[in-house]
This record gives structure tokens, sequence and C-alpha cells, in this order.
């Protein structure tokens, strides 16, 4: 069924078309979630709660395009991803882990994605930017507002990310290797 | 160039990552979690929103008769509280428009510094569930001003602090302790960013790094000889020159090496040269044939008639020609090689040098002794004319390199090979020296 009459159904109250949006969305925006959380069980916490979100909501939607429905579809996403990296954040502080550290679990075993390995050497700040702005389209006072960053952080942030994810690009296309996978 | 350079990132991971699908695990529990959770929230939300306008209420009705606290909220605050405001509503506490004013009211007037003793203050009140009061402000790292909620003097039970822990969108109508904690947190992660350095490489997935290689090559030489003869007959060394040409070398060698992520290599192998001179040997040749003609040979006397001579006759040839033969000169050696090899994506430019170490050497052939004989010398008397090894030379190259896949690399190198070594015995009075010019050939194939 198409997206259009999937939210019109669900306007009227139908679960099964509820499940139809949930099969036909999952495994997109699981990927959204992963390249914020980098982690498997926090990606599937982040995307049952953005789903909670999204059919609470779904009400006051207006369908205009798919591209539109998957933008506010991903931006759901991202801000319950924040939302865990806010919440991560304090329970570091609170159980000692300096901030800016994380720990960087296994992402799914059954994904393996050069992009996504390299978005693991950037710091999480780094990221959060780098992902708003050059994957989502985020401009930097959106990006700002939402971090509580200033303007100009927000932008060196960016530089950072993308110097190092240069680095990295170059450094695999000269070695020339299978890279090492172990992490 | 780098904003054009970073244009092209951001398009290649947006590319990249748009439209990209991960799989889910056991998606049923997952929707499972959905539904249940939503069932539960739709609920307890009436109560809840009952019980929480009843506590609402009351803190007003407290709050508002109490002079020496205020509560204010900040910028990043108010910031925090529209993150998690998406296009769609999101459930929010009302606040009470006084307090709203009076938070505009401190966001313009305050300029307080918050100092580490007011955070550490904080943080021990946090602990134990007393909270400080007075105005303050905090200028972060980045010299962008927040205000930080001003604290009130109102006890609160952990479990209450929890709760509102995990409301952290929200302005709390009982203060808001763990945003200043939150706030304090996210100025030190800040002061950390900006305070890094490059890429955490423990954690990065592509790390500089070397390389082992494998290394076969098959190379020409050309010698270039300097002779000498330090006895005592008199041109002995101008007919060693005339009577031996040198021909040409040829090497053939495989090694395994090493290259660093600094572009530097280092490979050790083993090399098999040949090389051969010519012997030539001026002779002349006399025939003497005998030639049977079946005509026979007939002379005529003097009276007519045919007197019979023979049938054969003896020609004789003179001629002269040159004998050439081959000397071979066969030698092991230990390459070892250091270099530089820049490694571009298709081409590669670098230097090389080495050191052979030479571990055999045979020799088969003529010898040329100073009393003019001309001697067969094989492994029987070789110790007689030839020194028993050369010991070490040295050459040095360019290098020119292009990746004909992802792991080989097809070069040339023109080298030049120093010897100082002199072939010969020391009883032979005879010295020669012989340096290389040459062109190499290899395959490098890199093993990761």
């Amino acid at each position: 069924m198409e997206l259009e009459s999937i939210i019109a159904q669900i306007k009227k109250g139908s679960v099964s078309a509820e499940r139809q949006l949930f099969d036909q969305t999952t495994d997109q925006l699981m990927a959204v979630a992963l390249r914020y959380t980098l982690d498997d069980q926090a990606a599937r916490d982040v995307l049952q709660e953005a789903y909670i979100r999204i059919f609470s909501s779904i009400g006051k939607f207006h369908y205009h395009s798919d591209g539109e429905t998957w933008s506010w579809l991903q931006r759901i996403v991202v801000n319950e991803a924040l939302r865990w990296i806010n919440k991560n954040r304090r329970w570091s502080k609170i159980r000692n882990i300096a901030p800016g550290n994380e720990v960087v679990r296994q992402v799914n075993h059954l994904y393996r994605d050069d992009k996504m390995e390299m978005l693991k050497c950037l710091r999480k700040e780094e990221r959060i930017v780098f992902n708003m702005y050059a994957i989502e389209g985020y401009s930097h006072k959106e990006i700002a507002k939402t971090m509580g960053l200033a303007v100009g952080s927000s932008r060196s942030l960016l530089t950072r990310a993308r110097k190092k994810l240069k680095q990295q690009v170059e450094l695999l296309e000269n070695q020339s290797t299978i890279p090492n996978q172990d992490l | 160039m780098e904003n054009k350079d970073f244009h092209d990132i951001d398009r290649m991971f947006s590319d990249h990552f748009q439209g990209t699908k991960v799989p889910v695990e056991d998606k049923e529990q997952l929707w499972e979690n959905i539904q249940s959770n939503r069932k539960r929230r739709s609920g307890i939300y009436w109560p809840l929103a009952g019980i929480l306008l009843l506590v609402a209420s009351s803190a007003f009705a407290w709050m508002h008769f109490q002079e020496s606290e205020t509560l204010m909220a900040d910028e990043s605050f108010k910031t925090r509280k529209e993150i998690f405001s998406s296009e769609t509503q999101m459930e929010q506490l009302p606040l009470e428009e006084e307090k709203l004013r009076s938070m505009d009211e401190a966001m313009n007037n305050q300029e307080k510094k918050i100092t580490s003793q007011t955070v550490k203050r904080i943080e021990e009140n946090v602990l134990t569930n007393e909270r400080p009061s007075g105005d303050i402000s905090v200028k972060s790292i980045t010299g962008e001003e927040q205000l930080m909620p001003v604290l009130s003097k109102e006890k609160d039970s952990a479990e209450t602090l929890e709760t509102k822990g995990n409301d952290i969108g929200h302005i709390s109508k009982l203060g808001a302790i763990p945003l200043a904690q939150i706030a304090k947190n996210e100025m030190e992660g800040i002061h950390l960013e900006l305070l890094g350095a490059g890429p955490d490489w423990d954690k990065c997935w592509v790390r500089p790094r070397g390389q082992w290689f494998l290394d076969a090559y098959a190379q020409f030489g050309i010698p270039l000889e300097d002779i000498q003869f330090t006895g005592e007959a008199s041109g002995y060394a101008k007919d060693w020159e005339q009577q031996f040409d040198p021909a040409y070398s040829y090497h053939g060698g495989l090694m395994i090496g090493r290259q660093f992520h600094w572009n530097g290599y280092l490979a050790a192998g083993l090399e098999y040269q040949q090389f051969q001179t010519e012997h030539l040997n001026e002779l002349r040749i006399i025939e003497t044939i005998q030639i049977y003609d079946p005509r026979a040979y007939f002379t005529v006397d003097e009276n007519g008639e045919r007197q019979y001579i023979g049938d054969t006759v003896t020609v004789t040839n003179i001629r002269d020609e040159i004998e050439r033969s081959a000397n071979n000169y066969k030698m092991l050696h230990l390459p070892i090689h250091l270099g530089y090899r820049s490694k571009g994506k298709y081409w590669r430019y670098g230097i090389d040098f080495s050191a052979l170490i030479n571990l055999s050497f045979n020799y088969e052939g003529v010898f040329l002794r100073a009393d003019g004989a001309v001697v067969e010398v094989d492994e029987s008397n070789q110790s007689d004319y030839f020194v028993d090894g050369m010991g070490t030379s040295f050459s040095a190259a360019l290098h020119l390199g292009r990746m004909v896949g992802d792991r080989t690399e097809l070069y040339l190198q023109p080298r030049f090979r120093f010897n100082s070594q002199n072939y010969h015995n020391g009883d032979t009075g005879l010295s020669i020296k012989r340096n290389f010019a040459g062109l190499r050939v290899g395959l490098r194939y890199y093993l990761e």
C-alpha cells in the first residue's frame, strides 16, 4: 500500500495500517538510529520511542509527498536519538565516566558498512553534527538550537568531522587493503 | 579546494546513507514492545495529568509567596525544551506565565559566572537532595552566555529527582537540579571537544599502517669495466682488453619486505646474477684439400697423345677466423633494499638503495694468462685465477611504478651498481672492477 493511503488508514484507526507502516519503514529508520547511537540495543530503544511518537502524532500530520513523509519520520527518530544521547551522557556522569567518552558497542553483526565504521572515528558531538548537517540536512542554526551550542561551535564541529572523515577515506583508498575489522 | 573536498565528503556520505536499510532483528518483539508501551502510557496519562496538575498548582501557590528564590530558565534549557518538540506535539507541562516572565528577565539581566565552587556545591546538593539558592549564570567556553536555573531550597526526594531526571525535556515544577548538572556536563563536554585532537585511532577502523609485500624482478645490465694490470708483462692488460669482450648482465630476484606507513620500506631476498664475457680468439686456418675429379687430368705429349697424370688435385686454403667463446660468471647475492615509495592511487614514485652481499661465485670459461696461454677454467682450478667471493656491492635506483590491480604494482627501476671488488686472484696481477648500469622490471604484490 502506498504511504499516503497507509497514513489515511492509520488516521482512521487501522492497526493493520500501523503495522504496514512499521514494516515498510523500520529498516530504514534503524539505519538512521544506528548512525547516532552506534549501538544495536540503543537503536532499538530509540526506534521504539520514535514509533510511539509517530503513532501518537500522526493524526496531526498532513501528507504532501512520500519524501516529506520520510523527512518527518527521520526527524522524529533523530530527536529520539538525541534524547537517548542526552540520557546516556547524564548517566555517564553519575557513574563517573568522563564526559565525551562513550562505550562503542558492536554494531549489528548483520550490518557491516565502511562509512558507518568511519563514523565511529568521530567524537560524539562531531558525529551528531555531521549526521544532522550532511545527511539529514539540518541547518547550523537548527543544529545549534537542538544541541544547545553556538552556531560557530556547530560549524567547527562539522569542519573537524569532515577533516577526519576525509582522512579516513584517503587512507582507505591509498592502502587499497581490506580493512581491519577488529573493533 | 577544501570547500569542494568537504562538499564531496558530505555528498559521499549522504549518498551512501540515504535510503540505507539495516535489518532489524526480531521485529515482532519490537512491534509488541511498541504496542504494549502505547497501551500502558495511554492508560496512565489522564490520572498522571491530574496528579501533576495538582502538584503544579500547589507548587505555584507555594512559590508565589517565596521571595528569596526565583526559578529562572536559561537559554540552553529553553533550547532543550525545544529539542524534544518535533513538529508534532510533545507532551509538556504547562508553565505559569509569571515564571516565564521571570525567566526572561533573568536571561536579560543576569551575568554572573558559575564557579567551580558553585558547581561543586550543586554537585554536593544533588547528592544530598538539597539545593543551593541564588542566581547563577554560566559563561560557556565558547563565550556563549547561558543562564543556569537558580535552584530552590526545597528538599526533594531521590525518587522525585529520578523521575525528574528522566523528564529532562520539561521544566520541573520543583526546580531544575538535573539541568544544572546536565548543563555542567555539557559545558565540560564542549570544553573537551574543543580541545580534542585528531581522530581517536584506537576506535578507528582504518588506521595508517604498513604492508608486507613480495617482490619479483628481472634486471638487464651493461657492465662498465675498469681493467688494470699490476704485473711486469707489458701489453697484458691490452691483450686482455682485446681478447675479452664484456657482454651483458642478467639478474633475477625474489624479495620479501615491509612497507611502513610513512612510505619507506625494507626488503631482503635472494638474487641470481649471470654475467657473460666473450673471449675472442684469432685463428689462422690452413686447409689442404685433395679434390678427386672423375674427368682426371691428362696432358698431351709431343706425339699428340694424351698422357694420364692423375685424378686428384690438392688445394690449399688459408683463412683467418675469430673464435668466440662465452665465459660465464654466476653469482648468488643477498640483496638488502632500503627505499622510499610514494603511495599514490595509481602511480608510485621513489628511490631505492641496496647492498648486495655476495653469497657464491662461480666461473666457467677461459683465462688469458700473462704468458699468452689461454687456459680453461672451471670449479677445479677457479681459485687459481679468481677470488673466492665478491664481497658486497652497492646500487641506487629511481623508481616508477603503476598499480595494475588492488594489490599488484608493476615497476621500472633504472639502476646503477657500484662494485669496487676485483674479480681476479691477486697472484694473476690482473684487476678488473665492473660497475653496471641497468634497468629492472618488477612486480610487487602487497600481502595485506
